[in-house]
């Protein structure tokens, strides 16, 4: 509807990014489906000349610009003209009509500027000026998909004015976002989406909604079944406090002076607001990424994340499993067991590699983890992505965690091999009695794996809960911080 | 000795083909499976055998002469060492186009300081391969430190050597390198000189070191995925950095045989090398380990090209052939290692699930009946 903010909420999955992208004509979409766009039939696929007609323009999540290139560039791409007899561009129009709608944003960017030297409050400007370009006064769509996802507040309070001016001029918006409280603030109405259907269909966001009323939208019957889940673990066997592994100020990009503690078969959840940096977690400790601070302090050795190599972390038990399975956590081309018995080579004789031991750890991880594939010599590249997780994972349990690191262990995987693959990390937590942490935006995850939870915001880990945690108190905890009503889930981290 | 190393590999893994097949009813299913992987990994062998009778069905006794096979066996040798330098580098996803270029410095060293400057020939040949090793270093350097596009760093590299080995004697070719090395390369054994079974030997060692040792497992991952290998705890870089002066030493090697071999050394002879070792290199990705690239593999078909070629000249051929044959060869020979790596993907795609399997097999046996 003309001058309306509408927003598109639903869990990773649920498609709202296939929506995106039907819209927006990258995918195709099946037969039988039919788009309208002011009161007029869309021809499906869409195309890029009928975007421009209709300026539907959009804000892509990771905002979508090309770094080597100026401001200006970036603003112009696909807008830019060739002029006079050459057809050459035109680079002081090009500039000014850059500098035109920067300055309708009330931001005095110099366009000349690379984008890759930009704050990401200026980013935020120029992703936004670009969209805003393409747009037809009055009417045609503003798509937003997470477009504040990982922006700092500041630069996300940019994108929320900007959208603002476009609904008060009379275009329409479409905001798709993880953030609650975003919506509550800016929508004018929702639409809710899980497992690719609508849930709830254009409902007004009135005064009294609560965040609260839009998590148990967005995970609907599932709530009660997490839940049910999430009593399995209420008993962890963690061990004593001479075992634990302290972790002490670890500071990277994003956080700043993390400091926890990991008893022995604990599994610890972290999950925080998108831009708080609290992926970064996993990959500093295990020195993936270099720490600018922080040490680890386990079985009376200390090592100081500063200046250990990869490698030296990784000799003493702490062991990472990345997120981007096909980019850093298996090679698709080699086998099954090739992948698996890769990080247990280095313990076997340099000089011959037989192939018994190998066969044999493949056939335990298989069985373990259950990939249901009875050779253990095909590509890993033929199997489900479920699968391939399935072989990320387990090719380091042979290697005697100490400290497990997982960054999105079900990233891109079905139900059933999320189940296989969080009841796996549970037993080896209880029977190696190796500390986890698990760092995952799914809450479900967290529900059903952790012992406790640590929310990050403001560079730290500063909300703990503890017990009786739910997918919601989780979603709830992360988009609004610190809430009162339940003040006894939660305690500071920073003395655990 | 190859053979068997093959042979070793071999049953392990059709054996566990069998043994996922079981649940299929069908033997025929089954035998053509077998097939395919016979023919995937041998099919080289017996086309060369092929070519082999059709020589010598046209030509007859000539071609059969021991004379002809010495030929084909005796001067490939330096060919070998260059193959096998690419193969590791490939491996680990490195292009070192500079590898025949150190095969001719080196060789051109050896002669120069024998002939010329009057150097004991063991103090040149130490001399040649240390030369050899910096260049090794030289490339590591630039490309794992710097990181420096490897293809175009070796060029260069390539480039400047060609260019200092013509400096050493203005371009013109030097013969007369002391005899006293001769025999260690020619002298005739079992019918095959000496030179023939320093190839051999390299192949067997770099055949144990990339597929029957953790260091060439680690090399193949860090060819394939430099991260997952880098998360793994390999160390990336050093691998990386070892492999180009392994490289580098090992066409010194190479040159130093030529020498050996030829009794002199031509400056230019880089310019010939270079291609053939490629040919061969990418020829050997679809013999005994498709999709790989592999010492056995490429050991193989440098003897094939070799017999095609001599084959060819002694029909009468003139000698540009062997620049069609090496070039030709090189296209098809990537042409299909890339068919094949496809091929492999969708064939092995349908057992992945079980169920699917058994009812594809019921159903050949259905139409057996």
């Amino acid at each position: 509807m003309p001058g309306e903010i509408h927003a598109l909420l639903g869990q990773n999955g649920s498609g709202k990014s296939t929506f995106i992208k039907v819209a927006s004509g990258y995918h195709k979409p099946d037969a039988g489906s039919s788009l309208y766009l002011d009161g007029e039939s869309v021809e499906l696929p869409v195309s890029q000349n009928f975007l421009k007609k209709f300026g539907l323009t959009y804000v892509h999540q990771d905002l979508g610009l090309i770094d080597t290139l100026t401001v200006a560039e970036n603003i112009r791409i696909g807008l830019m003209q060739g002029r006079g007899l050459f057809r050459c561009v035109n680079w002081r129009h090009e500039r000014e009509a850059a500098k035109e709608t920067l300055e309708s944003l009330g931001c005095g960017l110099d366009t000349q500027t690379l984008v890759e030297d930009l704050t990401p409050v200026d980013r935020a400007y120029v992703a936004l000026a670009r969209a805003l370009q393409g747009r037809i006064e009055g009417r045609g769509i503003l798509l937003l998909d997470e477009a504040t996802r990982s922006l700092p507040a500041d630069a996300a309070l940019v994108v929320h004015q900007a959208v603002r001016d476009v609904a008060r001029d009379g275009g329409s918006v479409l905001l798709v976002t993880h953030r609650l409280d975003e919506v509550l603030e800016l929508a004018d109405r929702v639409t809710i989406l899980r497992d690719g259907r609508t849930v709830v269909s254009s409902l007004p966001i009135d005064m009294g909604m609560t965040s609260r009323d839009l998590a148990s939208l967005m995970l609907g019957h599932d709530l009660q079944d997490m839940e049910g889940t999430g009593t399995v673990r209420m008993s962890p066997q963690i061990g004593s406090s001479r075992d634990n592994i302290v972790i002490k100020n670890v500071s990277g990009e994003h956080l700043k002076n993390v400091s926890l503690s990991v008893s022995s078969g604990e599994v610890v959840g972290v999950i925080g607001p998108a831009g708080s940096g609290f992926e970064e977690l996993p990959y500093l400790l295990s020195g993936a990424t270099k720490a600018r601070s922080g040490s680890l302090t386990f079985d009376g050795k200390t090592l100081n994340l500063e200046d250990a190599s990869y490698k030296e972390v990784l000799r003493s038990g702490v062991l990472l499993v990345p997120e981007e399975r096909t980019k850093r956590g298996v090679e698709l081309s080699l086998s099954i067991t090739e992948n698996i018995s890769l990080p247990r080579l280095a313990q076997k004789s340099p000089f011959w590699l037989s192939n018994g031991w190998q066969q044999d750890d493949a056939h335990q991880v298989m069985d373990a983890l259950k990939i249901n594939n009875s050779d253990a010599n095909v590509p890993v590249g033929i199997l489900s992505g479920g699968n391939q997780q399935k072989v990320l994972v387990g090719k380091w349990a042979l290697c005697q965690p100490r400290l497990l690191l997982l960054h999105e262990p079900t990233q891109g995987v079905d139900v059933g091999a999320r189940r296989d693959l969080l009841r796996f990390v549970l037993d080896l937590a209880s029977e190696t009695k190796c500390g986890v942490v698990l760092v995952a935006s799914e809450p479900e995850d967290l529900v059903i794996a952790c012992d406790r939870i640590l929310i990050a915001r403001n560079g730290g880990l500063e909300v703990e809960l503890r017990n009786n945690f739910t997918a919601e108190t989780i979603i709830k905890a992360v988009h609004s911080g610190a809430s009162d009503d339940e003040p006894a889930t939660q305690h500071y981290a920073q003395n655990a | 000795m190859i053979g068997t190393n093959d042979e070793a590999k071999m049953p392990a893994t059709t054996s566990n083909g069998v043994r996922q097949d079981v649940d299929g009813p069908s033997a025929s299913g089954l035998r053509r499976h077998q097939a395919t992987v016979f023919a995937e990994r041998y099919g080289l062998l017996v086309i060369w055998a092929l070519v082999i009778l059709v020589f010598w069905v046209i030509k007859g006794s000539e071609f059969l002469q021991s004379a002809t096979f010495k030929n084909i066996f005796a001067s490939q040798t330096p060919l070998v060492f260059l193959s096998m330098a690419l193969v590791v580098t490939f491996t680990v996803g490195e292009f070192d186009l500079s590898v025949a270029g150190t095969l001719g410095i080196c060789s051109m060293i050896v002669a120069v300081l024998e002939v010329n400057d009057g150097w004991n020939i063991v103090a040149a040949i130490g001399a040649s391969l240390v030369v050899a090793v910096l260049i090794g270093l030289v490339n590591a350097l630039v490309v794992v430190r710097l990181g420096v596009d490897s293809i175009i760093a070796t060029l260069g590299m390539s480039t400047l050597l060609l260019g200092l080995a013509n400096s050493l004697t203005n371009g013109s070719p030097l013969g007369g390198v002391t005899t006293s090395i001769g025999p260690w390369t020619n002298h005739q054994l079992l019918g095959l000189p000496l030179a023939f079974y320093y190839g051999l030997v390299l192949t067997i060692v770099i055949t144990y070191l990339m597929a029957f040792t953790p260091l060439g497992r680690h090399m193949l991952f860090v060819g394939k995925n430099r991260e997952v290998a880098r998360l793994a705890g390999v160390r990336v870089h050093r691998i990386r950095f070892g492999t180009y002066i392994a490289a580098a030493l090992v066409a010194g090697v190479g040159g130093v045989l030529l020498v050996g071999i030829t009794g002199g050394a031509d400056p230019s002879v880089s310019l010939n090398y270079l291609l053939p070792a490629f040919a061969a290199v990418f020829l050997g990705t679809i013999v005994t380990m498709p999709g790989r690239f592999n010492a056995p593999g490429t050991f193989i078909s440098i003897y094939f090209l070799t017999t095609g070629i001599v084959g060819l000249q002694i029909l009468g051929v003139q000698p540009w052939i062997s620049n069609v044959f090496f070039g030709g060869a090189l296209i098809i020979a990537a042409v299909m290692s890339k068919a094949a790596a496809s091929l492999k993907l969708s064939d092995t795609r349908p057992r992945s699930s079980s169920g699917n399997t058994s009812s594809q097999y019921k159903e050949v046996a259905a139409n057996a009946r």
